[in-house]
């Protein structure tokens, strides 16, 4: 699933691993999240929405 | 700040290399006969206690921050109870090889080694359950069905094999080993699909 992580990250600065510090999830994880290789679990999902404060659809694209 | 990752599969070769130089020790010992009975016994457990603690320390030391608190735990769970299975192994050799014992008592030492090696599974089962990364989790899941995979391809083949005579019956007691090998080559490869 294609998401605007990688953007988001770099609009604040933040390295992946300062990311994954975040959100508690190790650093291979943000990668396989970024790569849209791998799609977070729907309270990872909430997580990742509440800590840039924009609602789930506004990161994650769904193609179809 | 860079999230550049340097290559590490070189000091991963070099770790793979000397556990395959550590691993060929024994079958040189057994060949050469240079040790005998309790001799042998004694080498073997002095090998295996080596042989896992560079394991234990060169991953630790290769994946150097990328290990979680369940992961360490994990760890450490699974040295003790591959440490018990070295004491179990050898035990269990060393009252089998005398021959005098019969009955339950018999049973029970012949399959005391099994028993850490039971262990093991749950500390893998542990480890599921305890580990906070959901990626981590999956990767860790689908590299155990790609273990179970091997091991059960290998084995149908080879009982089907065995069953025409054409080669021996398979040692069972690998079949764990088997499924600990494929479970953990089939790790970096499933990592590279989401990198």
């Amino acid at each position: 699933m294609k998401n605007r992580l990688k953007v988001l990250r770099a609009e604040r600065d933040w390295s992946q691993a300062d990311l994954a510090d975040k959100l508690q999830v190790s650093r291979q994880t943000i990668n396989a999240l970024e790569t849209g290789k791998y799609d977070p679990s729907l309270p990872l999902a909430f997580r990742i929405a509440r800590l840039f404060e924009q609602p789930i659809e506004a990161i994650f694209q769904d193609e179809a | 700040m860079s999230d550049a990752v340097k290559p590490t599969w070189p000091r991963w070769a070099l770790f793979f290399a000397g556990a395959a130089a550590l691993s060929a020790i024994p079958f040189g010992l057994a060949f050469s006969h240079a040790l005998k009975g309790a001799a042998m016994l004694v080498a073997m457990g002095v090998w295996f206690v080596a042989y896992m603690a560079y394991v234990f320390v060169g991953s630790s030391r290769l994946k150097a921050g990328r290990i979680g608190p369940a992961m360490r735990r994990y760890r450490r769970r699974l040295a003790g109870a591959m440490l018990a299975y070295c004491v179990a192994l050898m035990g269990s050799l060393a009252l089998l090889r005398g021959g005098a014992l019969t009955g339950p008592l018999l049973w029970i030492v012949a399959a005391a080694p099994a028993i850490p090696i039971l262990g093991v599974l749950v500390v893998m089962g542990l480890y599921l359950k305890e580990e906070p990364d959901e990626f981590e989790r999956a990767v860790h899941v689908e590299a155990m069905l790609w273990g179970l995979g091997v091991v059960l391809a290998l084995t149908t083949v080879w009982g089907f094999l065995s069953n025409a005579q054409v080669v021996p019956a398979p040692p069972l007691f690998l079949v764990f080993p088997l499924f600990c090998l494929a479970w953990g080559v089939s790790q970096p490869l499933i990592r590279r699909r989401y990198q």
